[in-house]
């Protein structure tokens, strides 16, 4: 059973999850937000990979990545971070990237790195079903990685089947059809997507993305799903707040 | 690659089998064969297939005689036969060719026939034998040896053929059934013209199973060098998409084929191109130029397009395919402008809304094209994101489309991105090379040159220029990158000398990145090749050494573009003017043909002309 398996047997409900990215906003900062953000009850975090062609995302996590990568973050320094908190943290962490990196650094040693750090989940957003399937399926099982797929409002219902299928721990619910960055209010429309997905009884969690910003958003979608993230939300706060306040956010969010 | 159907007499057999239009149909005419024709059968056989009648050690007027009665156009030697029984069989072949010269016979061959002698290899084989046959025959056929005279139905190692090197072209032959198609794919000798198929390909003897057939030419005629049904050439291609693109990518991936083979597309996009683009552009001989550097150069003028460049072959394409899927909405990306351009004008060509995204830095370095586009209606968009200029405004576009995936269509201007765009805009592209053929046939009665060169940013003149010529072996493709100030200058945007597998904007491909996979912003003085990436068909030439990729720098460019201008009259576009710099650097064979695609007109580089323009 992996770390986000043991989660989601004792908490399946208003999971909270936090993204941020490595870096940023100075190099040295990946441990202390993660430290913090444990401290403040969030469930499981997901650390971003700086990459410098981030397509999936909004404007709020490239400039985050740019200043991280202009801070001297590399996949070497990120993996040392991890490593160097793996026994005080017990908060799954689940790594957020793009497959180019994966692919530079090397698939099996990237694999080896994500074990030696106690990781066993990861997001790449362009890495295709069909793609993971043909190429990348096996080597994340030898590994003991999961991968985590997206779905979004035009996905069929038999492409998220076959998504469930392949899915170990949750789905990536992509609230609308957009890249990543706050949009304030949850929409009618919105809500009959969240209805669609949840009718379909899924093997799968799943967490809603892309747009959480505040309580309101993150209460409405946890009524549909089994949690939610919230990233350019925290990194704007982190951009304007820095480090030290981490609490305050998080108790915005959940209290 | 030729393919011979080989023991057929059924007719109803045969006239499904003409509809395959295999090179040579075999009947075999040696009574010992299960194949044996004793009545032969009457169907009505096309010209362009050749009726070949198969002997095993049969008198010359026996051969003859079946010649002329069933009006053969080739003779296959399975037997023993000597090298004078052939010489005296040639000066048959020679007498009817004369003999026919005056008549216009059914069958319009003035040739007489082909004589294809075939020999029985097997690991003993001495290839000397086939050295005095060489004067008299026109094709040999390898086939394996066996007790009998041929229809062993059992393979050879076909390794022991390297030790041929005569210069008559053959037919591998011998048990070749439908598993072998990767094997005859990747089975290399430059004399190797086809295959004869037989007994493999059998539901009883002489009876062939058509479907079977078919289905093994389709497998052989799939080229390597055209994407595959997932988008790959070799390991490059792909869609790496997020899923949130991937309803956009789907849509157009199922339809994109069917649109542009409906007669409706055609007819359009041939209307557009003719009248509307000024299309066939000239093929012309460039004659200072020529004597310049000692070979027959040919430009192909794609600079006299409307909009200046081969781009608008493929908007005019995109566009018409937009239409078809029902999209309001053109979204681009641009980088020097003229892809933007080209995509403004079929926009209002089509009155439909376009939205140019273009870096914020590009926007500033090309002020009159950035005025074109709004006077073409266009919206222009700056990225403001990264290092603001192809890569992040290519960025920008995919965000967009994203955020807009059902009304919108997002027109990429090369042969980059996920699949099906690397295919979809090179066979828009195609057109060019498909004119250099027609055109070079008519003006030289050949119609492969002997080398054609094109400069590559994403690479699509270059795929247009190349795409006719791709499984033509003995035509030299020369792809010219942008070294910028030197290739390892640290200014340079030669992705194939610098680059690495991995993956850029929907592709897996070659491109230029640091250690840990962070895409380089690339260097060239010409805003249209400083692009990090390849197309992944060019990545896919360079790593199976299909295309010889070369490079030029700023200051050589410029110096092709300043001689082009003075001896021909031409001002090039500064892209094309890479393409241009390495006639200096190859050394041409006496009377050797090569085209060099001149992607671009230079209005545009005017100012960086005049700048540098050594007084």
């Amino acid at each position: 059973m992996n770390s986000l398996q043991e989660l989601f047997q004792k908490k399946n409900k208003n999971l909270c999850s936090v993204f941020f990215t490595a870096g940023f906003p100075q190099l040295n900062d990946t441990t202390t937000i993660i430290k913090s953000l444990e401290a403040n009850n969030v469930d499981f975090i997901e650390v971003g990979l700086p990459y410098s062609d981030p397509l999936a995302d909004g404007p709020t996590i490239q400039h985050s990545s740019q200043v991280a990568l202009n801070n001297g973050i590399n996949l070497d320094i990120i993996f040392d971070q991890l490593k160097s908190i793996k026994d005080e943290v017990n908060t799954p962490l689940v790594l957020m990237g793009y497959l180019n990196q994966v692919l530079k650094y090397g698939e099996e040693r990237f694999c080896e790195q994500c074990v030696a750090c106690g990781i066993d989940t990861v997001i790449l957003p362009d890495l295709p079903m069909l793609e993971y399937e043909n190429h990348y399926k096996e080597l994340f099982a030898k590994y003991g990685l999961s991968n985590v797929f997206l779905i979004t409002p035009q996905t069929s219902e038999e492409r998220i089947r076959k998504i469930d299928l392949l899915t170990e721990s949750f789905i990536y619910v992509v609230a609308s059809a957009s890249i990543t960055g706050a949009k304030g209010e949850i929409s009618q429309g919105q809500i009959d997507y969240f209805e669609r997905i949840k009718a379909m009884n899924l093997k799968s969690k799943l967490i809603v993305g892309f747009g959480i910003s505040n309580k309101t958003t993150f209460n409405t979608v946890c009524e549909y799903a089994n949690g939610a993230i919230i990233g350019s939300a925290f990194i704007r706060f982190l951009e304007s707040k820095g480090v030290e306040k981490i609490d305050e956010f998080v108790a915005e969010i959940l209290h | 690659m030729k393919i011979k159907v080989c023991g057929v007499r059924d007719s109803e057999n045969i006239t499904a089998l003409v509809n395959l239009t295999p090179d040579y149909i075999g009947f075999i005419f040696y009574n010992k064969s299960k194949r044996f024709v004793t009545d032969f059968p009457q169907v009505i056989i096309p010209s362009s297939i050749k009726k070949t009648g198969v002997f095993v050690n049969e008198t010359i007027e026996n051969v003859i005689d079946k010649v002329s009665k069933y009006q053969l156009d080739a003779v296959q030697l399975h037997g023993d036969e000597s090298v004078e029984y052939c010489e005296q069989l040639r000066r048959h072949a020679e007498f009817i060719s004369a003999s026919h010269k005056d008549e216009i016979p059914k069958r319009v061959r003035n040739d007489g026939f082909e004589i294809i002698k075939a020999f029985a290899i097997d690991d003993n084989f001495d290839f000397l034998n086939t050295q005095e046959y060489e004067s008299t025959c026109d094709m040999f056929l390898f086939d394996t040896k066996g007790k009998g005279y041929g229809g062993n139905g059992v393979k050879y190692d076909w390794s022991i053929l390297k030790k041929y090197k005569g210069d008559v072209s053959f037919l591998l032959s011998g048990g070749i059934n439908g598993n072998d198609v990767e094997a005859i794919k990747e089975f290399q000798h430059s004399k190797f013209i086809g295959v004869d198929l037989n007994s493999g390909f059998e539901d009883a003897p002489s009876i062939k199973n058509i479907e079977k057939i078919k289905e093994f030419k389709q497998n052989l005629m799939q080229s390597i060098f055209h994407a595959d049904e997932n988008g790959y050439y070799g390991q490059f291609g792909g869609a790496f998409i997020p899923e949130l693109l991937y309803p956009n990518v789907k849509e157009l991936e199922d339809n994109y084929l069917k649109i542009m083979e409906s007669e409706e597309f055609q007819k359009e996009f041939k209307y557009l191109l003719k009248d509307y683009v000024g299309r066939p552009t000239p093929l012309y001989l460039a004659k200072r130029l020529s004597e310049k550097y000692g070979a027959h150069i040919y430009l192909k003028r794609e600079d006299l397009n409307h909009t200046g460049a081969h781009k608008v072959n493929n908007t005019i394409g995109q566009i018409l395919i937009a239409k078809h899927l029902g999209k309001k909405r053109i979204i681009a990306e641009t980088g020097a402008g003229q892809h933007g351009v080209a995509t403004a004008t079929v926009c209002a060509l089509m009155n439909l809304e376009c939205v140019v995204f273009m870096g914020e830095i590009d926007i500033e370095r090309q002020a009159p094209n950035v005025a074109r586009m709004k006077m073409l209606g266009a919206k222009v968009v700056p990225a403001t994101s990264g290092s603001k200029t192809l890569k992040d405004a290519t960025n920008e576009a995919i965000r967009d489309w994203i955020g807009n995936p059902e009304d919108t269509y997002y027109l990429i201007g090369s042969v980059v991105g996920p699949h099906p765009y690397p295919d979809m805009v090179a066979r828009l592209q195609s057109v060019i090379s498909k004119e250099i053929r027609a055109q070079l046939l008519e003006q030289t009665g050949q119609e492969k040159p002997d080398s054609v060169i094109a400069c590559v940013g994403g690479g699509s003149n270059a795929a247009g220029a190349f795409y006719h010529f791709l499984d033509d072996e003995d035509v030299e493709l020369i792809a010219v990158e942008a070294a910028g100030l030197g290739v390892h200058s640290g200014e340079s945007a030669a992705t194939s000398q610098l680059g690495e597998v991995g993956v850029l904007h929907g592709s897996k491909t070659i491109l230029m990145q640091d250690e840990y996979g962070q895409v380089i912003e690339p260097y060239s003085l010409s805003a249209g090749l400083d692009y990090p990436g390849v197309g992944p068909l060019h990545a896919f030439l360079y790593e199976s050494k299909r295309a010889k990729f070369m490079n030029a720098t700023d200051q050589e460019a410029l110096d092709a573009a300043y001689e082009l201008t003075k001896i021909e009259g031409i001002i090039p576009a500064l892209e094309t003017a890479h393409a241009l710099a390495v006639l200096s650097k190859i050394d041409f064979k006496k009377n050797q043909v090569v085209v060099v695609n001149l992607s671009g007109r230079g209005d545009k580089d005017l100012e960086t002309y005049i700048k540098n323009l050594k007084a």
